[in-house]
């Protein structure tokens, strides 16, 4: 899955601009600290082989966030979604890493 | 639940589980002058449908909590007055057979999941009776 590896703006821990509908400005800051939570919870479950759980966060996040303009949570979402599915432990972990790393560098700009 | 629901604005019973998504949609629709009824889940749905006043749309997520999306379908179509209520179905996947089951039960639509704002409103204006919203500037 090249599109989850990590990108040369990641490695430099560049700032990724996604342009956002104005109108969902007062929702923004509560769906970034749940996508924050979604990662919390798929790392911990993961960690306890909870496969099923997994999916299920993944499953949400992958509807939810390009809905709000961040398809790329979408991208990584579904992948982790699939993952799951298969029991497959190492591009779980590996794409968790990706969309941390996304979320910690995403700079929202309303248009 | 009929306390609670004003009089005037055209009301859509939304049936989704996912948080932001259910915002979201709540934003969206509200903004173009529709009262949002939420329901998390589907036996969430199937406790107050008996007790609101038909609405002039319901979007209904498909992979439910409890009950699922279907059979919620199941239950407003065997519900007096809400026969003839347009149902959208909502889908992060299209999982063809959920989707056929849903089409052939009277579902006038599906959206699938991640939508854009303008598509999802496109969407659903075909659905919702005579009343005209006001659309965004």
């Amino acid at each position: 899955m090249d599109q989850a590896q990590a990108t040369p703006k990641a490695a430099a821990g560049e700032k990724e601009t996604v342009l956002v509908d104005a109108s969902f400005e007062p929702l923004m800051p509560q769906f970034l600290t749940n996508r924050k939570r979604d990662v919390v919870t798929m790392r911990e479950t993961l960690a306890q082989q909870d496969f099923e759980t997994v999916q299920k966060v993944a499953h949400g996040m992958k509807g939810a966030g390009g809905s709000y303009g961040f398809d790329r949570i979408t991208e990584l979402a579904a992948g982790i979604e699939q993952a799951a599915r298969a029991g497959d432990v190492s591009t779980i972990a590996r794409d968790l890493s990706t969309l941390d790393s996304y979320l910690n560098r995403v700079k929202v700009v309303y248009e | 639940m009929n306390d609670s629901i004003s009089q005037g604005k055209p009301i859509l019973l939304l049936v989704e589980d996912e948080e932001d998504t259910a915002n979201l949609v709540k934003l969206i629709m509200e903004d173009i002058g529709y009262q949002v009824v939420p329901a998390e889940d589907g036996r969430e749905a199937q406790r107050i449908i008996p007790l609101m006043p038909p609405p002039s749309l319901v979007l209904l997520d498909i992979q439910l909590p409890h009950v699922d999306g279907v059979t919620v379908l199941s239950t407003i179509r065997t519900t007096p007055d809400w026969k003839g209520v347009p149902v959208v179905m909502l889908t992060a996947d299209s999982n063809e057979r959920d989707v056929r089951m849903a089409l052939a039960l009277g579902a006038k639509d599906y959206i699938l999941k991640p939508f854009k704002r303008d598509a999802l409103v496109a969407r659903l204006q075909r659905f919702l009776d005579g009343s005209v919203p006001k659309q965004r500037s």
